[in-house]
């Protein structure tokens, strides 16, 4: 009886981790774009492409509620855009020797490392609490304690759309 | 260099390399630290966590099977559970040999004492020990920076200038401590670091003290490097 509330507290809370993981990246970049800047102000498109994409992933939060197959791929688009813009963005820095030689920057591009290892830790966990969450709502005995009185919808998992891009993202090179 | 792919996601189940039975504080699959080090650096570790409750692995590997650092170090900290329940004080240092790739995984509760930034700069310090092949005294000095800083002696990890005179006398000095302390004993030190039960029991790394995980959690933070 207890397992269901169980494992949804167990989706909230690990739902809740992504979505700080994923704010705790927003929140580098700032510093980031700032660095990038100090020395490469002329290479306005790519750093007008990470303002923005970082403006489009901060419009997209999602309470545990909202969580439905829809706005799980609106919120993933979101995150992907960003995650492109800020590969890019890594790639320009790379041409300048005077980005890599700041500590500043260093400090920052291992800030950015942890913290999208921490996004697909946060992931994995999620993932598996879904998991977990969604045997126990269509898997019998407990899927007809739920399709009785519960009544919860099974949730939607990460999805990996597209492979290929998903591979080729960010890669920080020291 | 190091890599990141940012949604590895299927790799995860797929992962197959086991993770070893906690015995110490010390697990030197490796062979990178040579007996008598490992006992010194291993009573050392008994203690640290017996005063400040920060419970610091060290891990040695000969290799990753396949599997990428940061996935295999989660799952090692995750099966380990390294540090208390409550404070999330767990640390580990894992150095996977042939792919010469190493991190230091910090668990939750110590992120703040030990960023991901500093965590960083630990192993660019290091890295060049591990460059000569001096593997032991590179894993010496990683964990009495990784010490220090959670100390709060953020001087440790100053200047270029200063840290290469420095690195060279560290370790000794850090293992002179150790002897110092487990031969003489200083009679005012013995509260400190928990009376009778230090001395003769912290002798061997696979049983002596007792050393398991207590349920400490870990989010990914920490960093990577390679040499």
């Amino acid at each position: 009886m207890r397992s269901i509330p169980t494992a949804v507290n167990q989706v909230d809370a690990s739902w809740a981790e992504v979505q700080n993981q994923y704010k705790r990246r927003t929140d580098l970049i700032p510093n980031l774009v700032n660095v990038v800047k100090g020395v490469a102000s002329h290479e306005k498109e790519t750093l007008t492409a990470v303002i923005q994409a970082r403006a489009n992933a901060t419009k997209v939060t999602l309470s545990v509620d909202q969580l439905t197959p829809q706005n799980m791929a609106k919120f993933q688009k979101a995150q992907q855009g960003l995650s492109g813009a800020l590969s890019k963005l890594m790639v320009v820095a790379e041409r300048y020797p005077q980005i890599q030689a700041n500590q500043n920057f260093r400090d920052l591009q291992v800030q950015l490392e942890g913290t999208e290892n921490r996004i697909t830790v946060a992931r994995n966990r999620y993932i598996q609490a879904i998991k977990k969450f969604n045997n126990l709502v269509s898997v019998p005995p407990e899927s007809w304690y739920n399709a009785i009185f519960l009544k919860h919808d099974k949730k939607p998992q990460f999805q990996v759309e597209n492979l290929q891009e998903a591979q080729k993202a960010p890669e920080v090179k020291f | 260099m190091v890599k990141i792919l940012l949604l590895f996601i299927l790799s995860f189940s797929l992962q197959a390399k086991e993770v070893p039975p906690l015995t110490g504080p010390i697990i030197d699959r490796a062979n990178l630290i040579t007996d008598k080090k490992q006992m010194a650096l291993s009573r050392g570790l008994k203690k640290y966590k017996k005063q400040t409750g920060n419970q610091l692995q060290i891990l040695t590997i000969n290799s990753l099977d396949d599997e990428t650092l940061e996935g295999y170090s989660i799952k090692v900290v995750d099966k380990w559970q390294l540090g208390d329940k409550e404070k999330d004080n767990g640390i580990l240092l894992l150095v996977a040999l042939k792919e010469r790739k190493m991190r230091i995984e910090v668990g939750q509760g110590l992120e703040g004492d030990l960023p991901d930034a500093l965590a960083g700069r630990i192993i660019s310090q290091v890295v060049p020990y591990f460059k000569k092949a001096n593997y032991e005294q590179g894993i010496i000095l990683g964990t009495s920076l990784i010490i220090k800083i959670l100390g709060g002696d953020h001087k440790a990890l100053k200047t270029r200038e200063r840290r290469s005179e420095f690195t060279s006398y560290l370790p000794i000095v850090f293992i002179m401590l150790w002897f110092w302390l487990s031969f003489f004993r200083p009679v005012w030190l013995i509260p400190i670091l928990g009376g009778a039960s230090y001395g003769r029991r912290g002798g061997g790394f696979s049983g002596g003290g007792g050393w398991s995980g207590g349920g400490g959690g870990f989010s990914g933070g920490g960093a990577s490097g390679s040499w």
